[in-house]
């Protein structure tokens, strides 16, 4: 079965203040845009970007498209900074900032501006970047239940925690190209086993992303952060 | 596709654990909710909870009150032969450490890795792959329908879904200020119901194809014939109004089952409690079963909102049903809304045939359905 990578997109986490379709795409398309917190908007500008660069448009009718997100900390960096607003007293709890400390609510605001109604949920960053959400979104495609799904992942690392890469990558892949020329194809027949059409084993996002060999993509943009 | 089935399972609520133990206290009408005194709860709307009392010397040394519960879990599984895969679906079991402060000198901070290898480690099943899934309260609900996805198409032949979330300072003051938790009593699918009582808990259960089943020489407690999940994309806290993704999840579950809207006897709701939600819940029932009247019921008001949990403690309650062909009391339930009639009752209730439905929604418009038949598939 042949798949297309229909759009990509990496955001460091040192660059989403400057992003370029921040200012000109984003922040106008997601009305609470400068009220989510840093994990939302990272992954929100991934996310947007990639599936812009696929076609997919906000406000659109709602489709059977699905998320599968790849994440070892999650939300943990905003968990922490809401615990913070109730030290004073827990009646000072922030409601904005707990509504956001749950690691699938980057999902959410995706799909609520882009119509997609299929699978939404985060798995745990084991295994390579990304490897668990691309083997997700291989079986959903594979099914036939799914017409596109996206595999993402998003990290970002509290201060104490070891070094390793931060931000966001994502990935659109699609049954059908849709007349259009797609980045890349790729062959999901293989039980298990995902590969290029050219017949290049695929096992991580990092592997989409080389492949695509555009610098603007490249899979070391990811900066580290960290305890080293 | 092979068949999915209910192999083991095993639970701990402020009623007790143990899926038999669990529905008796709920068939009688008990319900956990009390004081919380686990923190200062004094200066908030709400003070009451559903919480598990464990002892000091009940906790291991460097292990916090998530993993106190999650061990009294262990002896229903051990027994069994490994699993080929443990999916791991807390929440927020990482409140315990940001409320200590513990910072970099804990061992390690509860992130969902470290739940799944301790457990792996602890029920001796070094070969089992590791999943950890997060979709908010539906995530035990999910994780069911991903482990019985994993069977169904021959990836493995057994799976471990095992949750616990507990009531956190951090959980309580966050549900707190979005004025979702309940002053007073929590009321699923009541005219007057007011909000949500939040539980301690955890779940676990064991899905297997034929073969691990025949392995291990137990019978089958139920077949989970069909499942769906589906996003609302409406909104990141509020269900939608039309109930578009649990409709959605449930026609999915159907259709994998094979099964009619009146091929189900009951429905297990995910019934918080909250306005919102059980209003979003009777649309989506009467979207997909028209006027028919039926049981559905929630166990939230008796034993709380669980979170991660609350899909796998409702599940195996749902077994329970399934067996005994009676449905529990909607805890705290005294004037049932006016489409709750005839479906949600502060009594037991009784159904003669059919599969139960489970379904469960949360944050992020996520929505999952279940489709639970008896084993032996004879009920439809």
């Amino acid at each position: 079965m042949i798949a297309y990578v229909t759009g990509a997109a990496v955001v460091p986490r040192r660059r989403v203040r400057s992003f370029p379709y921040l200012e000109r795409e984003i922040a106008g398309r997601f009305p609470r845009f400068g009220r989510f917190d840093e994990y939302t908007q990272i992954g929100c500008a991934a996310v947007f970007s990639a599936a812009w660069q696929a076609g997919f448009r906000p406000g659109s009718p709602l489709r059977n498209v699905g998320v599968v997100l790849s994440s070892q900390y999650g939300s943990f960096e905003t968990d922490e900074a809401f615990y913070a607003t109730t030290l004073a007293g827990p009646e000072l709890a922030s409601p904005n900032l707990f509504s956001y400390t749950l690691p699938n609510i980057v999902i959410g605001e995706c799909a609520l501006q882009f119509g997609w109604t299929g699978p939404t949920y985060v798995l745990d960053g084991q295994g390579g970047r990304g490897e668990a959400a691309l083997a997700e979104v291989a079986a959903y495609l594979k099914s036939g239940r799914s017409e596109a799904m996206l595999a993402a992942w998003l990290e970002l690392r509290p201060e104490w925690a070891p070094r390793g890469a931060e931000g966001a990558a994502v990935i659109v892949i699609e049954t059908d190209r849709k007349g259009r020329r797609p980045l890349l194809e790729m062959d999901l027949s293989g039980e298990g086993r995902l590969a290029l059409a050219s017949g290049e084993k695929i096992v991580t996002i990092d592997d989409i992303l080389s492949a695509l060999g555009d610098p603007g993509l490249a899979p070391g943009l990811l900066e580290t952060r960290g305890t080293p | 596709m092979s068949d999915v089935y209910l192999l083991a399972e095993s639970a701990e609520t402020a009623l007790g654990g143990g899926e038999a133990n669990l529905f008796e206290a709920l068939r009688s009408g008990r319900s956990g909710a009390a004081p919380v005194t686990r923190f200062d709860a004094s200066r908030l709307i709400a003070s009451k909870a559903a919480c598990i009392d464990v002892s000091p010397e009940e906790r291991k040394s460097g292990e916090n009150l998530t993993q106190a519960l999650l061990r009294r879990l262990f002896p229903r599984l051990s027994h069994l032969p490994p699993v080929d895969s443990i999916i791991w679906a807390g929440v927020k079991g990482n409140a315990e450490f940001i409320e200590s402060g513990q910072g970099i000198t804990c061992p390690y901070p509860h992130l969902p890795r470290h739940y799944s290898h301790w457990i792996r480690d602890e029920l001796g099943w070094p070969q089992a792959r590791l999943l950890e899934v997060n979709a908010a309260c539906v995530s035990s609900t999910l994780g069911l329908a991903l482990g019985a996805e994993r069977i169904a198409s021959g990836r493995c032949r057994s799976a471990l879904v095992i949750a616990a979330d507990i009531v956190s300072r951090f959980t309580f003051a966050g549900f707190s200020a979005l004025n979702a938790l309940t002053p007073d009593t929590c009321r699923p699918f009541d005219s007057g119901r007011n909000g949500l009582l939040l539980g301690d808990g955890a779940g676990a259960i064991v899905l297997s194809g034929e073969e691990y089943a025949r392995d291990s020489g137990m019978p089958p407690l139920a077949r989970l014939s069909g499942w769906g999940m589906a996003n609302d994309a409406n909104h990141i806290t509020a269900p939608a109004r039309d109930g578009r993704g649990l409709v959605a999840a449930i026609q999915a579950a159907l259709q994998g089952a094979g099964l009619k809207p009146d091929d189900v006897g009951a429905v297990c709701a995910h019934g918080t409690g909250t306005v919102y939600n059980d209003a979003m819940e009777l649309t989506a029932v009467e979207t997909i079963f028209g006027e028919r009247r039926f049981p559905v019921f929630s166990i939230k008001g008796a034993v709380g909102h669980t979170l991660g949990a609350a899909g796998c403690i409702e599940t195996l309650i749902s077994v329970r049903a399934l067996a005994e062909r009676i449905v529990p009391p909607t805890s705290g339930l005294r004037s049932p809304e006016p489409r709750a009639v005839g479906r949600a009752s502060e009594a037991p209730q009784k159904f003669r045939t059919g599969a139960i439905l489970k379904t469960s929604s949360g944050f992020g418009g996520v929505n999952v359905a279940l489709l639970l038949e008896s084993a032996a598939g004879a009920d439809t």
